[in-house]
């Protein structure tokens, strides 16, 4: 199976212990799940709803952790603000950042997906 | 205490042992010297035969003197004759003395001294015999001496005739005086009366031949002599005969004296066969009395060592029946507290659970500082008592035997991960310097259990945490050869704390011990984890060894007996840690709103053979409660349409008792510390994103597998 670039199947392959069809449907899940909560959060981002932004970033930090970008889970813990020590703009700056990166990878999760399936 | 009543017993049996001993040897001893006494007077010459003997003896000396005296007419024998007589009647008393409690003796004795008076008169009368022949022999001899000179002058001759005359009167004088000179002479007089005939003889011819001179002739005299002599030789003869005679009844006396002797000798035979017999009659009751007492000496020991026997026999029944007893009401009651812990797992955990969750809610409400201060005191307390209960429930498993340790390969690099995770962070935040290390030989993969390892690992990692206030802690993986060629794993847990007193540190293994009520009092603790770590060690054929110093901080050093294990593709790795069976019959709710989330967890546990439930929100979480019986519930906390705490609030007031008290764990991303309110009002806690292995690890401890 050709590894994919802008994901790692490292955490999902280690827990479906060698099972093609448990990671084919966890990409499906992700590619159905994922796209309304980007839409959510394109709309937090416009209407500046930091509390949606904050719930939709928790909502999808372990979808990207199961695919193997801390990078984007970084940037959805900025979203959630846990601590409350982070600012609006920062906030925003890491939302934008995010919507671009995951619609890359949302890509690139679509084109695995259908080579593994084919 | 049981030590001393044996020696007790034993010293009180050698004592009666040591007593009847004492009674036989005294018995013995009294016994012997009765024998012994017995022996000795039989031993002892027989004084009545000696002096008997003695009697006897004299009678023949006594004769032998007569006979001397007869062969040398030397008068010292006539006078030692009498002597012999005199000392023969001294004997004769002293027999009837020794005799006097003998009738036969007496009678013997009498015989004998008639015998003896008979022999001595036989004896003098002999004597006398010899005398008188004496007497005639020089009177005849004078006679005829006289009769020459009567040749020469006839007035010589009647000058004789008047001196025969004369010396007729004064024969009688001279013989009264000369019986005050001579014994035997006395003696002769004395027989005078039984032997006239004798006596009588000899005056009677001489005053014949004295009267004859004057009136007849020379020739005549000389015929009269010839016919003196001739009659003197025939009273000669007579005196022969009676001397024959004499001899004759003289020797039917010694045979008669020798038959008394024989009598006598056979009286003092019986005597002394008596004294024999009283020997071996003495001997015969002193051997029996010293059997009799052997035999009760040697009953009473018997009956002592059989008193005791039986009742140390009796006492062991009697305990023998306690201990049943003792062993059927241990049984029941271990019956009980094996109830007592399952019902404790169901019962109380989960009220304490709640407690502990309003509690820490409360907490953080509206309230004043005082209430506050109630609040977090319910709180801590709730907090221990969880801690409590699970201790007391995971040492009551070692304990009754039920913890079976799995043998299966896993990673230590997995291990140090999990290290890591929970108290890097912790020690971090005290500012304490954390290192784990695992030394390069170790292999890769090891044999044991993994969950009682990391168990092992986190309590005593969880107490230098606790008491190293500053400095470090320093975890070190190494291994040892030991001398049977085979490899140890050493586990070292090193930290700069509070250390323990050297008294201590044996206290410390003991169930409910601390190092002192101070370290419980500030630092908390049920006093049972490292009870718990020590079991589990054992129990994995390891030893637990600790180095403190009070004050400068502590090391425990874990040796285990180590076994490579196979090498496992990273993928599995997780997999492999827990029994594909695990699960097996458990049926788990999973409630997560993300669908990737309960894909995930649904793979996880299903393929550990679980069945598995999916609900999408709060609401299809108490629907499906309502319906079936759930084992577990994985449950959200962020879930839309419902809050954890109030879905959780929502689980525990079912009507169903099953699932209202069904065990959850709850999985959010939110860390520890946020849902604190909610996660101690559960049963579990897992931090999304989590690891196969970490979910497993919370499953199987809720759940007791």
């Amino acid at each position: 199976m050709e590894n994919p670039k802008l994901f790692h199947l490292a955490e999902i392959e280690s827990m479906a212990g060698g099972d093609s069809a448990f990671i084919i449907k966890m990409l499906e899940t992700f590619s159905y799940t994922v796209p309304p909560f980007i839409e959510r959060m394109k709309t937090a981002l416009q209407t500046k709803d930091l509390p949606e932004l904050a719930l939709v970033g928790h909502r999808l930090k372990p979808s990207f952790h199961y695919l193997g970008r801390p990078d984007l889970n970084a940037l959805l813990a900025i979203l959630e603000n846990g601590d409350g020590s982070k600012k609006e703009e920062e906030i925003f700056a890491a939302t934008t950042k995010f919507l671009k990166d995951a619609a890359l990878m949302m890509i690139d999760v679509d084109e695995h997906l259908e080579k593994i399936k084919s | 205490m049981k030590s001393a009543k044996l020696i007790g017993k034993v010293l009180i049996g050698f004592l009666l042992t040591g007593a009847a001993l004492s009674v036989a040897i005294f018995i013995m001893y009294r016994s012997i010297n009765e024998v012994s006494l017995a022996v000795e007077d039989a031993g002892k010459p027989n004084k009545r035969l000696e002096e008997w003997k003695s009697a006897v003896n004299l009678l023949y000396e006594a004769e032998n003197k007569s006979r001397s005296w007869r062969i040398t007419k030397n008068t010292v024998d006539l006078n030692s004759f009498d002597s012999i007589r005199t000392a023969q009647e001294d004997h004769i008393l002293r027999l009837y003395e020794l005799n006097i409690d003998s009738v036969k003796g007496l009678v013997l004795c009498d015989s004998l001294r008639l015998l003896s008076e008979q022999r001595f008169e036989i004896l003098g009368d002999w004597i006398n015999f010899s005398a008188i022949e004496n007497t005639a022999s020089g009177v005849l001899d004078g006679i005829l001496s006289d009769m020459a000179q009567r040749e020469k002058s006839v007035q010589k001759k009647n000058k004789a005739l008047i001196a025969i005359e004369t010396n007729k009167d004064g024969n009688t004088k001279v013989g009264e005086a000369e019986k005050e000179k001579s014994f035997w002479q006395r003696l002769i007089r004395k027989r005078k009366s039984s032997y006239s005939p004798i006596a009588v003889a000899s005056p009677d011819s001489t005053r014949q031949t004295d009267s004859l001179i004057p009136v007849i002739g020379t020739q005549e005299i000389r015929e009269t002599i010839k016919t003196g002599k001739i009659r003197i030789a025939s009273e000669t003869d007579s005196v022969l005969l009676e001397e024959s005679r004499l001899l004759k009844a003289d020797q039917q006396i010694m045979l008669r004296i020798h038959s008394v002797s024989d009598q006598y000798e056979e009286l003092c035979g019986e005597e002394t066969a008596d004294k024999l017999s009283a020997v071996s009659k003495a001997a015969t009751i002193g051997t029996q009395s010293v059997m009799r007492w052997t035999i009760i000496a040697a009953i009473c020991i018997i009956i002592f060592f059989l008193f005791f026997i039986c009742r140390d026999i009796f006492r062991n029944r009697e305990l023998q029946a306690q201990l049943l007893i003792a062993k059927e009401h241990a049984e029941r009651l271990a019956k009980t507290k094996e109830d007592f812990m399952a019902n404790m797992s169901h019962e109380i955990r989960n009220p304490l659970n709640v407690i502990s969750g309003f509690s820490a809610r409360l907490r953080e409400g509206n309230l004043s500082e005082k209430d506050k201060k109630q609040a977090e005191g319910i709180y801590r307390s709730s907090e221990f008592l969880i801690a409590l209960v699970n201790d007391i429930l995971d040492i009551s498993k070692v304990k009754s035997g039920k913890l079976q340790l799995e043998k299966i390969s896993f990673a230590l690099k997995d291990i140090r991960s999990d290290i890591d995770n929970a108290f890097g962070g912790s020690a971090k935040q005290k500012g304490l310097l954390f290192t784990v290390t695992i030394a390069k030989e170790l292999p890769e993969y090891i044999i044991g259990d993994p969950m009682r390892f990391r168990q092992i690992l986190f309590n005593l990692i969880s107490n230098a945490v606790k008491f190293t206030s500053e400095g470090f802690i320093s975890i070190k993986f190494d291994v040892t050869n030991t001398q049977d060629g085979s490899k140890n794993l050493v586990l070292r847990v090193m930290d700069s704390g509070i250390g323990i007193a050297k008294e201590k540190i044996n206290v410390i293994f003991e169930e409910f011990e601390q190092a002192d009520a101070s370290v419980t009092r500030k630092y908390g603790g049920t006093g049972l984890g490292l009870s718990i770590t020590r079991v589990l060690v054992h129990q994995m054929n390891g030893t637990i060894q600790t180095e403190s110093e009070h004050g400068k901080g502590t090391t425990f050093i874990i040796t285990l007996p180590l076994e490579a294990g196979e090498t496992i593709e990273t993928s599995k790795t997780n997999a492999t840690v827990f029994s594909k069976t695990i699960l097996n019959d458990k049926t788990i709710l999973i409630c997560d709103d993300d669908p990737m989330n309960r894909m995930l967890a649904s793979h996880l546990v299903t393929t550990h053979n679980a069945n598995v439930k999916e609900a999408g929100g709060g609401k299809e979480t108490l629907e499906i409660l309502s319906k079936e019986k759930i084992d577990l519930v994985l449950l959200d906390l962020e879930m839309p349409d419902m809050s954890g705490e109030e879905t959780i609030t929502l689980i525990r007031n079912l009507k169903d008792k099953n699932n209202s008290t069904v065990k959850i764990i709850a999985v959010t991303g939110r860390i520890k510390g946020s849902a604190k309110g909610e996660i101690a009002l559960v049963d579990g806690y897992v931090q999304k994103p989590y690891k196969e292995n970490d979910m497993l690890l919370e499953i199987t401890r809720v759940l007791d597998l």
